[in-house]
Formats: structure tokens, sequence, C-alpha cells
């Protein structure tokens, strides 16, 4: 995480990226508190409030699903209780977290689903949500809600290389910066809705199988200190 | 054009939750680039007043060089929910109305000199950054007007083998009713004995030839390819008609 903090903060100073204070806030979002045992609960913003929040772009994947409905809403704008959460997530609760954000945008919860619900209303807001969200969280090996993303990863092999004087060990290994392979190959991005989600997004955090990958207009970078530019 | 065409043809090989969700899926993004790059457009199409190369070039996608064949998708809007409107389903012209990759005709040969008058715009008249989408009620016309041009006796055989079919299986019950629109051909300098045409292929719409709406002959669209000029009635006028 730290990594992406970095390419966060670089993002910020270096790139004009990044958005303004959102001022056009989602209806509801997920205060996610500040602490890993904060409540999490739903979250109205006030027209007076300026602030940052991230989104998460991921696939349902097959029901049961996590939803926000009219009859549980009032209750979640008091407690979504953690353990509840599909882990999918609770991975994307941690991560806002160490991003040192205290607002999330999934959809399922943060829009009213069902007859009696909003989605009609929200649905034209997606493409500005997404926009103005400070980054976007992709769940890219996740097939659903309950896979989570930040499961153990693919292992490859590699050779240590320790240079005579003191100099810092060099590890070689497969080739693992394939964007198009890890990224655009996954469950998620082979479904026509992520494309969306990855036009509209400013920056975007890929979490994979393979590695973690940054997106920007800037180009991409990947956990192996590789940088790609469009 | 590069732009639209390499999204388009990778947008249509991703999965859907549900065929349906084919022209919707996009819906956003393409209208927010139809108005970025101040043309106007829909259903995967997109057309530029200033430069009758971007409509025909556009219209000019085939089935993918990976697909044996594309997949007619039966829009049951009553299904489609939130999104559902009163509007028609994305037209045989777009590939919205299939299933499956496409590709786009290489048109990277000569120049090529477009036909005005065989076709026109479905966005003639509108204003910049007009856009259409099913489930948008105020959406446009879904009909193209085009010039239909028949095909010459004995040209068939030779036909079938230089077009790409959108439906391989279906071809063979074409027969006399196959016909072609002209989108544009092959510059030459000087006389040349025959040039190549690129057309959409059509067949009339319904069970019978000549199947009028509105008084309009109708036709839809079966494929794309090139044709050498001697398989094509070029002597005749042609025949106004729309493609839906």
């Amino acid at each position: 995480m730290s990594i992406i903090r970095q390419w966060l903060s670089h993002c910020d100073s270096q790139h004009a990226c990044g958005v303004s204070l959102a001022n056009q806030l989602p209806t509801r979002l997920i205060d996610v508190g500040s602490g890993v045992d904060s409540t999490v609960r739903l979250y109205e913003p006030m027209s007076s409030d300026s602030l940052n929040y991230v989104a998460l772009s991921h696939l349902w994947g097959r029901p049961p699903c996590f939803y926000t409905f009219v009859d549980n809403v009032d209750h979640y704008r008091s407690n979504i209780p953690f353990e509840t959460l599909p882990k999918t997530y609770q991975h994307a609760i941690w991560v806002t977290r160490e991003l040192h954000i205290r607002y999330l945008w999934i959809d399922s919860i943060c829009v009213i689903q069902g007859p009696q619900g909003d989605f009609s209303a929200e649905k034209n807001r997606t493409e500005d949500i997404l926009s103005q969200a400070y980054c976007v969280i992709a769940a890219s090996s996740a097939s659903g809600q309950n896979d989570g993303f930040l499961q153990t990863r693919q292992k490859f092999e590699s050779i240590r290389l320790k240079p005579p004087s003191n100099e810092a060990v060099i590890c070689v290994t497969k080739f693992i910066d394939d964007f198009d392979r890890y990224v655009l190959q996954s469950p998620l991005h082979r479904n026509a809705r992520s494309l969306e989600e990855r036009a509209f997004a400013r920056r975007t955090i890929y979490f994979t199988s393979a590695q973690t990958f940054w997106e920007c207009g800037s180009g991409v970078r990947c956990e192996t200190m590789t940088k790609m530019y469009k | 054009m590069l732009a639209f065409r390499d999204l388009y043809r990778y947008y249509s090989r991703l999965e859907h939750s549900s065929p349906e969700g084919r022209p919707i899926e996009i819906a956003r993004l393409e209208k927010r680039l139809v108005h970025s790059f101040c043309v106007r457009g829909g259903y995967g199409i997109v057309d530029d007043a200033g430069n009758p190369g971007l409509l025909r070039r556009s219209l000019l996608w085939c089935r993918g060089s990976d697909e044996p064949s594309l997949q007619r998708i039966s829009f049951q809007l009553e299904g489609l929910g939130h999104w559902a409107g009163k509007a028609p389903p994305p037209p045989s012209w777009s590939w919205m109305a299939y299933q499956g990759g496409i590709d786009y005709l290489d048109l990277s040969f000569d120049p090529i000199e477009w036909a005005y008058r065989d076709i026109e715009s479905p966005w003639s008249g509108a204003a910049m950054g007009a856009w259409d989408v099913i489930g948008d009620s105020a959406a446009g016309r879904t009909e193209l007007k085009v010039v239909v041009r028949s095909i010459k006796p004995g040209g068939w055989k030779e036909t079938h083998s230089q077009v790409i079919y959108d439906i391989p299986a279906e071809a063979r019950k074409f027969g006399r009713g196959l016909k072609c629109v002209i989108l544009g051909r092959q510059r030459s300098r000087g006389f040349v004995q025959t040039r190549t045409y690129c057309v959409l292929l059509v067949i009339p719409l319904g069970s019978h030839f000549g199947h009028r709406r509105n008084g309009e002959l109708c036709y839809e669209r079966v494929g794309a390819g090139y044709l050498c000029s001697d398989l094509i009635e070029l002597e005749e006028l042609g025949v106004l008609a729309s493609i839906f």
C-alpha cells in the first residue's frame, strides 16, 4: 500500500489528473471511519460538504448479493455491520482506510435497489460519480462480491542476484507487467460494464492476481516499478 | 475514426450480463465521445457533416475474422427495466443489433471516392453532438436512406465469395433479393476497366420482395465487403429505399 500512496501523492503533485474536492457529491457514500474498528455506515452528504471519496469498480457476481433496499437503508445509516459485508467490500474498505480517505462509493450499497429505490435517478449520475472520485479501485481479480481482491497472489519463480558490493539485491523473475493479460483479460474487465468505469475514472488502481497496476492520464505504473506510457 | 473503430472492436468482444445490454453498456461513453469530438452519431456509428468518409467508414463494419457468425439480438424492451424506453432497438445497419466481435473493412488501399448520393446520414439536419441510443425516447429515426442497386445476373457466386456476411448460414437463402448499397469506390487516375466498390449487402425486409412501409421500400443489412464493378448494375439508376 505504501507504493500506492506514493503513486497517488506523485500524481497529485505532478499531474493534472486529480480533481479538486468534488462539489456535486453522490447522494450516498459509505463512511468507513478512520480506524480499523470504526463503525461503517451510510452517509448522505450535505450540500455544503466538500470531501474526497474512493469509488469501487467490481463485478456483482452471482446472487445472493449485498444490497441496500428501502427497508434497510435506515439501519445502514447508523451501522453496516462489517462482518456481514462480502469480502470484496471488506477489502475495499480496508484499502480506502489505508489511503487515508474517509468515504467510499459502492453502487449496490449507495444506490437503493429494488422497485422503490432510486436507481433510475442515480444511474444518470454514474459518469460524474466516477470522474469526480479521488480514485477508483478496480477489483480486477474478483469474479463477484464474495471473492475479495487482496488474496494471496500468483507465485512466480525468481532468481536473486547479490552484487559483490553492498548494493541492493536484484530479483529477476518472469515478466508480469502484462497489462493486457492481468487487467484487460481479468474477469472484471472482460465484462462490458467495466469499460465505462475505466473510461470515466481519472485514476484507477487495479488489484490483479499478479500485482497492482496504477493508471492515470500520464500512463500506467506497476509494482515492479515499470512505467508504461500511452 | 481510428479511436472509435478501436473502441468498438474492443467493446464488441466483451461479455454482457444479457445480450440486450450491448447498446446500453457503452451508451454514456459513446455520448461523451460524440460530444467531445463534435460529431453526431449513435448505435455505434459516427457521422461528421464535414467529413463524409467518417459515416461510411463507420458503416463498413463487418463480422470479426475470429467469428464464424454473428447472432441477431432479440430485444425484449420490457425486460430492460429502467433502461427501456419507447425508442426502437438498434437497426440492422448497427453492429449493436448483433452479438459477436466486429472488425472494419480494411480501406487502406488506394484513396477512396465516397458516394455522396447513395446514402443519407440519419443525423442529417441534426445539431453537432446529436446522439441516439436505445431507451432515448427523443431518438431520431433509425432508418438509413439509401440507393439500392442490383447485382448482375450470374454474379451471385462471385459476390458470395467476396463479401463478408454477418450471418453466413442465411446467405444461401438470399437469391435475387440480394442487393447492394455503394458507399465508395477505389479512386483511380485515368481510365480503368474495373474498379473496386465498398458496399453494404441488403435484402428486402420481411418475407416479401419489395416490402413497403409507409410507401418506402424497406431493406435490412446482411453484410459488407468489396465488389468489383463487373458485378454491379451500375448502368441503372438504382432505387431509393431505407435500411432498418
